[in-house]
């Protein structure tokens, strides 16, 4: 039981660090931190917590056999669609810091690790419906709370961006990997 | 804006914090329960040690009424079958379920399936 307890918290940890990774990653690149460096490096940190929370989330549901996760459901083989939504979440969480660290080692250029990193909201938006069409607790008042919350955030941020970022769009983008 | 050592060490004590409280907020919660994830499905075993073969008296009725169907009888076959609310409903004699002298092993798992073709 405490298992069970355990991957529904670490799910809530994990989507909310992922809504404020969204939520900074969008303020860092509308240069709303002077220097970025920092800011990059807040990020980051917020997406690691993200990465420890889903880890949590995936072997408290391996191990607890009443969720009937197996292996094959991170790769997508499952009958539940919401499942398999988790299962491409996963995986994107991993690509994202991994695209990072090939754009570290200039294995990628900038402009392809660019594009790679616009999954971020891809990621965050295939998260929220995993918890809301597979989360036990998404009736609860709790749950709905964080998820218009991160929606409201993630959206205000978004906007945000589109607005401020109109007049300022030119290509000396400060790169979070240049930044480091 | 700076991200000092101790604003990180901060972040993930506020991490782990959070998801220790919402652990055992959970876990002693009502809602702590099981109930969102669909439950494996159990066929509870026919009890073969309580009926006589051939009788007809074994099918289980979920409506807890043993006299349920206008003859009184689970073993009657006509073709009509509980709901399980105590109410007779016809059923298609083609789609029943075995008719049956063997009714000692008929289980109805869920409430709206064909019980045992009783009338």
């Amino acid at each position: 039981m405490l298992l069970w307890s355990l991957a529904r918290a670490s799910a809530f940890v994990a989507f909310g660090a992922y809504t404020g990774v969204v939520v900074w990653g969008i303020l860092v690149a509308g240069k709303a931190f002077r220097p970025a460096a920092p800011a990059v490096a807040f990020h980051r940190l917020l997406g690691s917590i993200g990465m420890v929370a889903i880890a949590v989330h995936v072997t408290t549901l391996l191990l607890d056999s009443y969720a009937h996760i197996t292996i094959g459901s991170l790769f997508g083989l499952g009958p539940h669609l919401s499942v398999t939504l988790g299962a491409i979440a996963f995986w994107l969480a991993i690509g994202l810091p991994l695209s990072f660290r090939l754009r570290q080692a200039k294995f990628i250029s900038y402009r392809v690790w660019r594009k790679i990193h616009w999954a971020g909201y891809v990621t965050w938006v295939v998260m929220l419906l995993h918890g809301f069409f597979n989360g036990t607790d998404t009736g609860s008042p709790y749950a709905a709370a964080l998820y218009a919350g991160s929606v409201a955030l993630v959206g205000t941020a978004v906007l945000w961006r589109h607005f401020d970022d109109e007049p300022a769009s030119s290509p000396a983008r400060t790169s979070p990997a240049r930044a480091e | 804006m700076t991200t000092s050592l101790r604003t990180r060490i901060a972040t993930a004590a506020a991490a782990v914090a959070s998801l220790v409280a919402l652990t055992f907020a959970i876990d002693s919660s009502a809602s702590g329960s099981r109930g969102g994830v669909a439950a494996p499905t159990t066929v509870v075993p026919p009890a073969t040690s309580s009926s006589t073969p051939g009788d007809g008296s074994s099918s289980i009725d979920p409506s807890g009424d043993s006299s349920s169907g206008s003859s009184g009888s689970s073993s009657d076959q006509s073709g009509s079958s509980s709901d399980g609310s105590g109410d007779v409903v016809p059923v298609d004699p083609s789609q029943s379920q075995q008719p049956s002298q063997d009714q000692g092993s008929s289980v109805d798992p869920g409430f709206g399936a064909p019980s045992s073709g009783t009338s």
